[in-house]
């Protein structure tokens, strides 16, 4: 097993490198000049000139690669354009609320998803089933930020329950705190809840009916053990891929959530970032981004085995 | 329009209104102009224009209340000598300044006592408050103000962007002396008839720490009614009164906060959702949601800006005053304001459209009404047919796009094609600095319209007529009055100078103005007493929140 993940973290390295390369030419050669960003419309060519020069932007492109890359290597990603503060800082404070809020709206999502996806499929065809179906279509077809609006609208402007936007202030109480990411864990967890019921659904019929699950009923198991012992870990494995492939989509969904609820995370970030040109953020914010989903690749991957210990063994199941 | 719209707290006003209503205080005001800075001729004035209780809460305040607010994008520069910058909500609460200007244009003292211009025009002689103390208790003095010049020269601060632009408004400063610590003389290399400006703009502060220019590493330290206790970057900066704020009773407000959020598009909801106390909109046709609901109050702080457009005239057939003068004829300003800022802003043609302006000019404020068949005449008196024009229109700021729509419909009638394009900020930025050499033109913006012409012109250097404008229009007329009104003493002389040269930019510069341009804030209708300088920043020293 330590081997594998070491062979998995080492391919990492390649793959991180030709992202860096990828944003980096993305990002500065798209048009847009930092300095008359930073220095608004009033600015002089010559005050421009000298914030360019500031900012290390006079220098070749390539230059300023192997620049940023020999920085980053060390771990110093620099300073922000518009703020003067660590870049490092900066993004893992952000990032910080971004994990925050993806473990929320993933407990959401897993716990509404799978449970409903569970019942469903033990109320195959029946009343129970058809809601939970039509629910999780009419949330499917929904994009997260409707969801956000609509909730801001009903639970903030109208109810005043709660805060509309932002995450609060520091040395707040714990429950001050998670009304702030209350919203937008829902907002983003619901859509992702949705796929999970369906994957769910699907798993659970098809485990239901397999033989093991069969001779498990014949022994006179109990229903509880039959189904959580027998088919809802079974159930489990091709779930968990569709939750792990969908967290890509979660943390895309999480930018746009982020902007909605004006959440400070990485998604925020990095779209404020983009607009103001702000190189080093969007360097450093996507380059993480890109390190948590080849993570997360590896997460799952291992949580094949755990789930089935026949693929960590290389067993077939046959 | 929304509930009641006003600048000052309990005056109800439309925005005709209140221009109307500004138009005739400035009058008054530009009867009397800086002329008479003689010692202590403009008002020591608590910072509070509404007469609201500048002391301790009345029995309708909450004594010690937290005004929460709420803007879209972050604060990423905390330093007033950020002249250009938007952060206009903290630089009157946490500084101080030696006179400060409200939005009428009426000079108050702040941290000076009295100032005189000797009659040369090149000595300063400043009466500095005494008993003034820093947020950290160093006591305040004259000579603080011989540090501040002294940054412009340190190495240490020479990449600063502030530091730079102060550079620009204290060019004709040469030295700074502070004989006690009550008197501050400034010394200049030529007339500074407009001295009021200068001291307005000239914050006090202290850079501790030489590499944290925008003091957000470390909050700044000033001497206004407010201190920074903290900021949590792209989410929140929170400030607390401060008790040793030298003007008696104030700040009545206990403290002030500032929740930072990402996007202009949820900020109403903040409002209406009770999470803050009011907000800067940006786009006028939000306010529409918050129209005839009492709880809400609309201020509109005009601040001197126009939107204007500027023509590339190193391209044919734009380099031809009369096509540009055709053009403006064509634009129906008066639905472009209707449409675009939902009437809260006027349609005009030169920046200078505040009566008191020095080079303000009554007939040139709407010089060229909406004339199709006047601007058609002009075009085909140059031998202009089908003329194609491609207007590139920022994403980020719809009446932009409103505005072009509005033209495009009166241009096709008289045979030209404005073609829209959509465009990124970022784009946008690129095309006005001037990088793309076959733009036909690009719509801006401007400021300092109300100050002293001489700033707006070293400010705004594309309206110049020189060698600095990067569209290539090029008037030694109109560079000799700007030089010449910078330099003459005489405030009648001043003011046919300046006139003489808004006529300049109204009839041939390749300047096409559209609108004035404002500030719109809301605020839950319990927030009083919120002055406004004369850039439209904010001043919350006298400001209280109704119980």
């Amino acid at each position: 097993m330590g081997r594998y993940v070491l062979t998995r973290l080492l391919q990492f390295l390649p793959t991180l490198f030709i992202a860096s390369v990828v944003v980096f030419l993305v990002i500065q050669a798209s048009p847009g000049d930092p300095a008359r960003i930073k220095l608004g419309p009033e600015a002089t060519p010559e005050q421009v000139a000298i914030e360019r020069t500031r900012l290390g932007l006079d220098e070749p492109l390539p230059v300023r690669y192997v620049i940023w890359l020999s920085d980053a290597v060390r771990l110093d990603l620099g300073r922000s354009f518009q703020s003067n503060l660590p870049v490092t800082d900066v993004v893992f404070d952000a990032f910080g609320y971004t994990v925050r809020l993806a473990l929320a709206a993933g407990a959401i999502a897993t716990t509404l998803g799978i449970s409903a996806g569970i019942l469903a499929a033990l109320f195959r065809g029946r009343s129970l089933d058809i809601v939970i179906s039509t629910m999780s279509a009419v949330l499917l077809s929904l994009p997260s930020f409707v969801i956000g609006i609509v909730l801001i609208l009903v639970f903030a402007v109208n109810l005043r329950w709660l805060p509309s936007s932002g995450a609060g202030r520091t040395g707040q109480a714990l429950l001050d705190g998670l009304r702030y990411l209350i919203m937008p864990a829902v907002a983003l967890g619901l859509p992702f809840a949705a796929v999970l019921t369906r994957f769910m659904r699907a798993a659970m019929i098809e485990a239901l009916g397999q033989d093991h699950v069969l001779t498990a009923r014949a022994k006179g198991l109990k229903p509880v053990t039959v189904v959580g012992r027998h088919a809802v870990r079974n159930a489990l494995v091709p779930t968990i891929t569709i939750a792990g492939i969908s967290l890509g989509t979660l943390l895309a969904g999480a930018v746009v959530i982020e902007t909605v609820f004006s959440y400070p995370g990485l998604g925020r970030l990095i779209v404020g970032a983009i607009f103001n040109r702000d190189y080093p953020i969007v360097q450093a914010g996507l380059i993480l981004a890109a390190v948590v989903l080849l993570g997360m690749s590896l997460l799952v991957d291992l949580m094949y085995g755990i789930l089935d210990p026949r693929i960590r063994t290389g067993r077939s199941g046959s | 329009m929304a509930g009641p719209v006003s600048r000052l707290g309990d005056i109800k006003l439309s925005r005709r209104r209140f221009i109307a209503y500004s138009g005739l205080t400035m009058t008054a005001a530009a009867c009397n102009p800086i002329a008479a800075p003689s010692s202590g001729s403009p008002a020591t004035r608590a910072p509070s224009a509404s007469g609201g209780a500048a002391g301790s809460a009345t029995p309708s305040q909450t004594a010690g209340a937290v005004l929460r607010y709420g803007r879209a994008g972050d604060i990423t520069d905390f330093n007033p000598w950020d002249i250009s910058g938007s952060e206009t909500e903290v630089y009157n609460q946490v500084f101080s300044r030696l006179v400060w200007r409200d939005s009428d244009g009426k000079e108050h003292l702040d941290l000076a006592e009295s100032y005189e211009l000797a009659p040369d025009g090149k000595t300063v002689t400043i009466k500095v408050r005494s008993g003034v103390k820093w947020h950290d208790g160093k006591d305040f003095t004259a000579a603080d103000y011989v540090t501040m010049y002294g940054y412009l020269t340190d190495p240490a601060m020479a990449e600063d962007p502030n530091i730079g632009e102060m550079k620009g408004v204290l060019e004709k400063i040469t030295g700074v002396e502070a004989p006690d610590p009550t008197t501050l003389i400034l010394k200049a290399s030529a007339p500074v008839p407009y001295i009021a400006d200068i001291l307005d703009y000239w914050h006090a502060i202290r850079i501790d720490n030489p590499t944290d220019f925008g003091f957000v590493a470390t909050p700044p330290v000033g001497t206004g009614p407010f201190k920074l206790t903290e900021v949590i970057p792209s989410q929140s900066v929170t400030f607390e009164a401060n008790p040793d704020y030298y003007v008696e009773g104030q700040p009545v407000l206990g403290g002030f906060a500032i929740s930072l959020y990402g996007g202009a598009t949820n900020l109403l909801q903040n409002l209406q959702s009770d999470s803050v106390d009011g907000i800067l909109v940006a786009n006028p046709a939000e306010i529409a949601s918050v129209a005839g609901d009492d709880a809400y109050r609309v201020d509109v702080t005009p601040g001197g800006g126009v939107w204007d457009v500027y023509f590339n005239v190193r391209k044919a057939p734009f380099d031809k005053p009369e096509v540009r003068q055709a053009l403006s004829y064509a634009m129906d300003r008066e639905a472009m304001v209707k449409a675009g800022d939902e009437g809260l802003e006027m349609g005009v043609t030169t920046p200078f459209n505040n009566p008191s302006s020095l080079g303000y000019k009554a007939e040139l404020v709407t010089a060229h009404p909406y004339d199709l068949a006047k601007a058609k005449a002009l075009l085909d008196a140059a031998g202009v047919k089908d003329l194609k024009i491609v207007y590139p229109s920022p994403s980020s700021i719809p009446r932009s796009e409103t505005y072009g729509l509005i033209w495009q419909a009166s241009l096709k009638e008289i045979g030209v094609t404005l073609e829209i394009q959509p465009v990124d900020d970022a784009r946008w930025g690129d095309i006005g600095s001037g990088k793309d050499p076959n733009t036909d033109l690009v719509i801006w913006n401007n400021g300092r319209g109300n100050r002293d012409p001489a700033i707006f012109w070293s400010t705004q250097r594309n309206f110049g007529g020189g060698a600095e404008t990067i569209w290539g229009y090029n008037n030694p007329e109109l560079i000799a009055l700007v030089a010449q009104g910078a330099a003459e003493v005489d405030q009648a002389k001043r003011t046919t100078i300046y006139q003489q040269a808004n006529q300049i930019l109204v009839d041939s510069s390749h300047v096409l103005v559209i609108s004035t341009r404002s500030q719109y804030w809301v605020y839950n209708a319990k927030v009083k007493d919120i002055d406004v300088d004369l850039i439209g920043a904010i001043v919350l020293a006298g400001a209280s929140i109704g119980a």
